[in-house]
């Protein structure tokens, strides 16, 4: 083949070029660390590496929503654990009070349990992250406050609300522990309701209730059907002496599923507490309907988890006492109860926060995972690439000598 | 034989090498000259005379100083231009392209996504932190400001090629006349018996730079003109040349004749580069995100709709997009100017995060005809990163077929000092020895004066 000068400098040219433009790649490849700067280099890494960003992005979400959830957890834990540091103390009080002897000092033993009292509702009102630990999601107002006149205890009447925080992909775990579930009075309507009965069939269950001053008042409560599958409530709350002080001005509407019999709506919504407040009489309760089925039978059952609320059971116990009166045995069996649910409340809290440790020590070996598999794909082995920029270095060095020694000569030089 | 013979012929001679060593050095003076063709003096006997019997040597003369040029490379370098240039143009648009999206990076589209996701995440477990709201509103703004760019820079990009088109059309029409002058000046001038291979130098280079931007076809006429057609329609020849305007048609850009005719099809060279990407590649990409944007804007408003925001009184039926129309993302005016109005709340307890929970859930929501939109992005950076791999993939190759085309023409046509000198040589001593000759009857003829 006849070979030209121009064809000589061509090839050299383009052997320069493409030695430079390796040793360009691997300088950028080197000093930013990463392989893969544009899709072109490798579409299917590419997306690759966006996915797998992608989902350490979540990652690092999930585990923030665990650090900020943990970080609630534990105030809640704290709270809690003041609160039963102070309702056992208010338990060996009543119990000492059992004490003839220690009768005689009931005024003291009332200014004791009155600043056992103080420091709870004080609790029950603190705040993590900005938040009424136990305001549930109502952050308008604090969930506990001392009447005007000082002799009861008002709760917020929307302390419920679960605050929800997803720690993982599927999973979305509640962080708080709400005034209602500890501290609220839940009557609940167990039992069924009968699909096969007209419509207009009326289902009536009453229950005494009481208000935060310990007077019992009558609580009504009437099913009625309103089609199939579908029923309506309505409330009446009478005084001892019959006289009615509530009722209820809008029905709550009822969906079963036809299927299950299970309750599917409330009001249209999934099913959740109703509170019922009558201010003038102090009365304020929530009524959980979520238990209701509807099967053949009509068979409705009002049962509550308390007769009124601890803050208010002892601001009567604290009055009594101030008056020479010792506390009754169920009032003593009432602080019991409540501290026992505060200790179901902690154990509950105990498995979230366990709950939260499992899933973030799974989260962080994920996030190695993904993150070492991002670097498989796009990362750089800076010594392989050192090694050889070395090497293409070197032979760009021997391309440009052998260019310089031969590509001047020619015919002419020996001329 | 006369001695005067040896006269002519020797001073024959010296003409014949003078023009040897010019037709020499004019190769050496345009060894670097990448159009050049390499000339090459072809000698012949001089017709002999016939006198008293006998055949009588004339000497040496130039039949012709030829070319050395190859047409079928010719047309095969031209036919691969076409192809490199169009693949090598598409590669180097689509990797502009590239640069839009920036990925994969933290600045890129999918990490904002995921940014925006994650802010409503975030939010869900402090629902009323106005610092947790300011930061889903940076997040919403970086996204925002992010497609908006990505299509500005679409609408860009769209206007540069229409511009860069234009003036390749001009290019074309101006190469179309040079050509054409060319074909008349070489028919004059070898009807005149005057050379042309400088002329056909200059003009197969046009057709090179020709072949470069537009498909075109070449064929010689017995004149030796180059008829030239794009895409079927006649552009030059030895009579005129034809001008081309730029046009668009239904979204996509070509070339037409001045003076009338439909639009040419086009399918080599930057010009064919450039009608692809602006009618087809940057329409489809364009397409693939706006599905992917409103099918997101859509599926979050509809959920943000059902939430309440921390106003008091509560509001609710909020869009959190005010629109995405015309590649221009728009978050919600009232939002941006007021915080609270994220509805997140599902029952309006300022608490309750539960629609920042199915907001941040919609990264998982196949929302995108089938496809989370992670995964339709993926797919589109996909497809655009295949896109310029593959152009890039098909450049390279079409440029070693072109390099060694090119090799093979230069081993041809290109000029070898070695040879030329060689030659240079070879004629200089064949001038001296003609000078010599002269000087031998020069002699013979004073050795006869002398006798006298």
């Amino acid at each position: 083949m006849r070979i030209t000068e121009t064809m000589m400098s061509n090839y050299y040219i383009g052997s320069i070029n493409q030695l430079k433009d390796r040793i360009a790649l691997l300088q950028r490849q080197i000093s930013s660390g990463v392989k893969i700067e544009k899709p072109s280099d490798s579409p299917t890494g590419a997306v690759r590496v966006i996915r797998n960003n992608d989902q350490l992005n979540q990652l690092d979400t999930y585990l923030k929503n665990i650090h900020t959830g943990l970080s609630f957890l534990d105030q809640t834990t704290f709270a809690l654990q003041s609160i039963q540091d102070e309702v056992l103390n208010v338990v060996g009080k009543l119990e000492e009070l059992n004490n003839p002897i220690n009768q005689q000092n009931m005024s003291l033993y009332a200014d004791m349990i009155e600043n056992s009292l103080r420091l709870m509702v004080d609790v029950a009102n603190s705040k993590a992250d900005g938040k009424y630990i136990f305001g549930g999601t109502d952050q308008t107002a604090k969930p506990f406050v001392y009447s005007s006149d000082g002799q009861t205890i008002e709760q917020n009447t929307k302390i419920r609300g679960y605050n929800k925080v997803r720690i993982s992909q599927e999973i979305e775990q509640r962080i708080n522990i709400t005034g209602i579930e500890i501290f609220g009075t839940i009557v609940s309507a167990d039992g069924t309701l009968d699909k096969n009965s007209s419509v207009g069939t009326i289902v009536t269950q009453n229950r005494a209730i009481y208000d935060n001053l310990g007077n019992q008042y009558n609580l009504q409560v009437n099913i009625e059907k309103t089609n199939s599958n579908q029923y309506q409530v309505t409330y009446n709350i009478t005084d001892g002496g019959g006289n009615t002080v509530y009722t209820s001005s809008t029905p709550n509407q009822l969906v079963f599923n036809p299927t299950t019999g299970a309750l599917e709506t409330l009001d249209g919504k999934s099913p959740s507490v109703i509170n019922i407040s009558v201010p003038a009489n102090r009365i304020n309760f929530n009524i959980d309907l979520s238990q209701l089925r509807e099967t053949d039978t009509n068979q409705v059952l009002l049962n509550a988890n308390q007769d009124m609320d601890i803050f208010n059971q002892l601001k009567i116990i604290i009055d009594n006492l101030r008056n020479g009166i010792p506390p009754t045995e169920e009032q003593r069996a009432a602080v019991n109860v409540f501290n026992s649910k505060v200790i179901g409340k902690l154990s509950e809290i105990g498995n979230i926060i366990n709950q939260f440790t499992s899933i973030e020590s799974m989260l962080t070996q994920q996030n190695l995972d993904i993150t070492e598999n991002n670097t498989q794909v796009n990362g750089v082995d800076v010594a392989k690439a050192i090694i050889e920029l070395q090497n293409q270095d070197y032979l760009l060095q021997l391309s440009q000598k052998l260019a310089a020694t031969i590509l001047p000569k020619s015919l002419l030089d020996y001329l | 034989m006369a001695i005067t013979k040896i006269f002519d012929i020797s001073s024959r001679s010296l003409s014949v090498y003078r023009r040897a060593l010019e037709v020499t050095s004019h190769n050496i003076a345009n060894a670097n000259n990448p159009a050049f063709s390499r000339q090459r003096v072809i000698f012949e006997t001089d017709i002999s005379d016939l006198n008293a019997g006998k055949v009588w040597g004339n000497g040496v003369r130039i039949s012709d100083v030829q070319r050395v040029r190859d047409a079928l490379i010719e047309a095969h370098i031209r036919e691969a231009n076409s192809k490199f240039y169009n693949n090598s143009r598409q590669s180097q648009l689509i990797n502009n392209i590239e640069q839009f999206f920036s990925e994969p990076g933290d600045l890129g589209l999918s990490n904002l996504f995921a940014g925006f996701f994650n802010s409503f995440d975030e939010l869900a477990t402090s629902p009323n932190s106005i610092p947790l709201r300011l930061s889903v509103i940076n997040a919403a703004n970086n996204l925002s400001t992010k497609v908006n760019t990505i299509n500005q820079s679409f609408a860009r990009m769209k206007q540069d090629i229409k511009d860069e088109f234009q003036n390749q059309v001009q290019a074309i029409n101006t190469l179309l006349k040079q050509i054409h002058q060319i074909n008349k000046e070489q028919f004059t001038n070898s009807y005149k018996g005057l050379a042309v291979n400088d002329l056909l130098d200059k003009r197969d280079d046009l057709i090179q730079q020709l072949s470069q931007i537009v498909n075109i076809t070449v064929t010689y006429d017995q004149n030796n003109n180059a008829n030239i057609s794009i895409g079927g329609a006649l552009a030059a020849d030895g009579l005129h040349a034809a001008e081309f305007e730029a046009t668009e048609s239904n979204g996509r850009l070509s070339i037409k004749l001045k003076n009338g005719g439909i639009p040419i099809i086009l399918n080599g060279g930057q010009l064919n580069a450039l009608s692809e990407i602006y009618s087809d590649k940057i329409p489809a990409y364009q397409k693939n995100l706006d599905q992917i944007v409103t099918a997101f804007v859509d599926a979050v408003n509809q959920v943000h709709k059902q939430g309440y925001s921390i106003t008091n009184p509560p509001q609710t039926n909020i869009n959190f997009f005010d629109s995405y129309e015309n590649g221009v993302l728009k978050v919600n005016q009232s939002i941006l100017d007021n915080p609270s109005l994220i509805a997140i709340s599902a029952d309006g307890d300022n608490g309750n995060g539960d629609i920042a929970l199915q907001i941040a859930g919609l990264r998982e929501a196949q929302i995108v005809n089938g496809a989370t939109v992670v995964d339709a992005y993926s797919a589109l950076i996909n497809g655009i990163g295949n896109d310029a791999l593959l152009q890039t993939n098909y450049a390279q190759a079409n440029n070693m077929v072109l390099s060694q085309l090119e090799d093979q023409r230069q081993s041809l046509s290109g000029v070898s000092i070695d040879e030329e000198m060689t030659n240079v040589l070879k004629f200089q001593r064949s001038y001296e020895a003609s000078a010599k000759l002269i000087t031998v009857a020069d002699e013979m003829i004073r050795t006869i004066l002398e006798m006298v």
